[in-house]
């Protein structure tokens, strides 16, 4: 039984009637990793917000989706909360906007984690220093001490990522949680994910535009546009051989992309070419 | 075409007291050259000092040292003389366009300053055609279009006055990765077609390959690496190494 | 769609938009439009009850409500806007300025509007109407005074906000003058930001006269002015309370019409806001 089971899951405006999400279908199994990729506005992010009970109040979500065989859309929002703080951690797109501009970083971490897990206030910093250190931010004391405005957009996300890290979730929901960050941070993030996976049995749900990203990461992977699941599957096969169009051109723009770099690396048995 | 020559920018450091001294440097020195025709690729993490130096090559800050040559004059001489002869499209493509403007009188305003307002209908069709866009779109506003439209929009903003220099400041950055490869071929095609020269600042290097002769590596305010986009290979600064060996290519 | 298509379509602006014309209407032609004469007292018919000869009753001098009320808009609300509007000009001017050019010239605005805002207000305005010596337009001069540095404070603030938009920047390399940056782009983006401050300050304004008045150094008594007719009910508001309706009644009315009208006139200058009303429709 998967640990996450999500069956014709379908978003619609209230407001105009316009559908959002069309009729999406997937499992995550506990302690893998599911990719969904597709352009801006093709529902990646809306479908995972409305599984968690995150979307605007005139939009509508039906269909089914289930944590443990327990029915997580008509669900009473009290219990949906806590469910939301004890076994799932969302990083949303934009984690830059993720901390209020009125506190400082540190501060934010400690109330989170302190609300979130049962450790003391002392506990809690250490674990924040540590979250930040493994996010290879030198000199997190200081990082601690500032204010989100102080801090660059890659700096934020890092913050973010390694504060959802620290709460140990059972289920990650990171949406874009690397954009801003350059190839070695973004290399170091994704390996901090493999590790916690390794370490805790976490599950991820990881949401992207870049198929490397999710080349690296995922065991499975659901291809969406214009909020309809396109393609489903297990992340090498769908890579290597994508049946749906669309899916080739994902994959065709990304070797091309990946193309020249991977040429220009190459020189006797230094990089893999 | 432009000589950057030991430039040093500091701002004040956030959060000391009114009268503190206390700078934090963000450029140390740079030095560079781009040729007329080339496309030099700039790239560095987040706070490395590229948005600051694009900054200051487009003659919006002055350094505190050191100088900005395009062409052989001063920076800020040159760009009061050649008016429209440089251009720049930037990474927000939110806040790069006024949103209470049509797409129309967006990309007509450079124009509008250079005096030829009366040409820019003409030529808009033809921009547009360009940069891949259907010119219904002339009438619309910025929040009607997806983020890949408005930068296309934005390019053909920057090239509506035939500039000679372009700096692109993280232009593809925020743009999903198929959008991105779809603006690459137009900034290569128009490249050749106009015969101009860029500046791409990135921290994505699999971008910057694609579309510039030479790459140099920002870190920490310093000019580390300079290398030919062709022999990254040859990369020999311990940073530029790490950088180049943590991009995560696709491969099948 | 243009500004004036989306105002008109817009029915809360509208009728906001008609009875601010018509109050302004009535207060113009008022020798015309007013039932009696505003200053004619009568000692026998005072406190009397409304009826055909005076339909909103007469005060504690036997004058005709409506007449007061009505020569009373030329006071109050004429003198408001005359206040309002040129308390926006110099600080909007200041502002844009301030905000553009930065440096010195930001500096120097600056301190002078810190001068002026350490003052509070009222003391402000009292000291410069005891100077100039009581009056309408030295009251008028006084609020103006004590004003325009914060609407030149707010302003600056937008406009630093817009000065950091990557479009301004644009402008700049692609060469544009800063006074064609500050018109096409700076100005109209605030506008919509000044349009609604100065509707809320309306209020503010229409009520300091009042004060002033009250206190002997604004309106003198007789003339009709809508803040000291309430005053003057006050006094007899355990015996006559409808003495307070009428004046009461009509700077709610017209307050309320001048903020719906900011409000409206802010949301038919955002483009994104008309489209959503649009597909909502």
């Amino acid at each position: 039984m998967s640990l996450i089971e999500v069956k014709n899951l379908t978003v619609c405006d209230t407001r105009n009637d316009e559908v959002i999400v069309k009729n999406v279908s997937f499992s995550v199994e506990k302690n893998t990793c599911l990719g969904i990729v597709g352009e801006s506005g093709s529902g990646k992010s809306m479908s995972t917000k409305a599984i968690l009970g995150l979307i605007n109040p005139w939009l509508k979500a039906t269909g089914s989706a289930k944590l443990d065989d327990v029915e997580l859309l008509d669900m009473d929002k009290e219990t949906l909360r806590k469910i939301r703080g004890r076994r799932f951690c969302m990083i949303l797109q934009d984690a830059m906007t993720a901390f209020d501009p009125l506190y400082t970083i540190g501060a934010q971490m400690i109330e989170t984690l302190c609300e979130n897990t049962d450790c003391t206030k002392g506990e809690a910093e250490q674990i924040a220093l540590e979250a930040l250190e493994k996010m290879l931010i030198c000199d997190p004391e200081e990082v601690m001490k500032k204010y989100a405005h102080q801090l660059s957009g890659g700096m934020l996300q890092r913050c973010i990522i390694g504060m959802a890290m620290a709460l140990k979730p059972e289920v990650i929901v990171a949406d874009e949680p690397t954009t801003a960050l350059d190839s070695i941070n973004q290399r170091e993030v994704l390996e901090e994910f493999k590790r916690l996976r390794e370490l805790t049995g976490m599950t991820l749900i990881f949401i992207s535009h870049d198929l490397g990203v999710v080349q690296h990461l995922a065991d499975n992977v659901l291809v969406m546009r214009y909020g309809e699941c396109v393609e489903y599957g297990k992340v090498e096969q769908i890579f290597k051989n994508p049946q749906h169009e669309y899916s080739k051109y994902l994959v065709d723009t990304r070797i091309a992309l990946t193309k020249i770099f991977r040429e220009a690396m190459c020189k006797e048995s230094n990089y893999s070419c | 075409m432009l000589e950057v020559k030991d430039l040093y920018k500091s701002y004040k450091k956030q959060g000391g007291s009114f009268f503190s001294q206390q700078k934090q440097e963000v450029l140390k020195g740079i030095s560079f050259t781009v040729k007329k025709g080339e496309c030099l690729g700039l790239i560095g993490e987040s706070g490395s000092g590229k948005s600051t130096l694009s900054h200051l090559i487009l003659g919006l800050e002055k350094p505190d040292r050191g100088e900005i040559l395009m062409e052989g004059e001063p920076i800020k001489k040159w760009l009061k003389k050649h008016r429209g002869e440089m251009s720049v499209v930037f990474q927000d493509y939110t806040t790069s366009v006024n949103p209470r403007l049509t797409i129309e009188n967006i990309i007509a305003e450079p124009l509008h300053a250079l005096d030829r307002g009366k040409e820019a209908k003409a030529i808009i069709g033809e921009l547009l055609k360009k940069v891949d866009l259907s010119d219904k779109l002339m009438g619309r506003y910025p929040h009607e279009l997806s983020g890949g439209q408005l930068q296309r929009v934005c390019v053909a903003r920057a090239i509506s006055t035939r500039p000679r220099f372009i700096v692109l400041d993280e232009a593809l950055s925020s743009l999903d990765v198929s959008i991105q490869a779809q603006i690459l071929t137009l900034l290569k095609d128009l490249k050749q077609e106009m015969d101009m020269t860029y500046l791409f600042i990135a921290h994505d290097l699999q971008t910057l390959t694609n579309l510039c002769d030479k790459v140099l590596f920002l870190y920490k305010g310093n000019i580390v690496e300079r290398v030919h986009s062709t022999k990254l290979f040859d990369a020999e600064n311990e940073y530029a190494k790490r950088l180049l060996a943590s991009v995560i290519v696709f491969g099948q | 769609m243009t500004f004036w298509q989306q105002l008109k379509m817009d029915k809360v602006a509208v009728i906001s938009l008609t009875i601010i014309t018509l109050v302004l209407l009535i207060g113009i032609f008022a020798p015309v439009v007013a039932p009696h004469d505003p200053l004619g007292t009568d000692i026998k018919i005072k406190f009397a009850d409304a009826s055909w000869s005076y339909p909103f009753g007469t005060d504690q001098l036997g004058r005709c409500i409506l007449s007061r009320l009505i020569y009373g808009i030329q006071t109050t609300v004429m003198l408001s806007l005359i206040t309002m509007a040129a308390t926006i000009i110099i600080g909007t001017l200041l502002g844009v300025i301030a905000g553009y050019a930065r440096g010195k010239v930001d500096e120097v605005i600056m301190r002078i509007c810190d001068v002026l805002l350490s003052f509070p207000s009222e003391v402000m305005i009292l000291a410069i109407v005891g100077m100039l010596g009581p009056g309408l337009g030295n009251v008028v001069v006084a609020n103006i005074a004590s004003k325009w540095a914060w609407y030149t404070r707010m302003i600056r603030s937008l406009v630093i906000q817009y000065t950091d938009k990557n479009y301004i920047r644009f402008s700049k390399v692609a060469g544009c003058s800063g006074t064609h940056i500050m018109q096409k782009h700076l100005f109209p983006g605030v506008v919509g930001d000044i349009a609604v401050l100065a509707t809320l300050d309306t209020g503010w304004v229409i009520l300091n006269i009042s004060t002033l008045s009250f206190l002997g150094l604004g309106v003198q008594a007789p003339t009709p002015e809508w803040g000291m007719m309430l005053n003057e009910a006050k006094n007899v508001m355990t015996m006559y309370p409808s003495l307070m309706l009428a004046p009461g009644f009509a700077i709610l009315i017209i307050v309320s019409a001048f903020n719906f009208l900011g409000d409206s006139i802010r949301d038919a200058l955002d483009p994104k806001h008309n489209q959503q009303k649009a597909v909502l429709k």
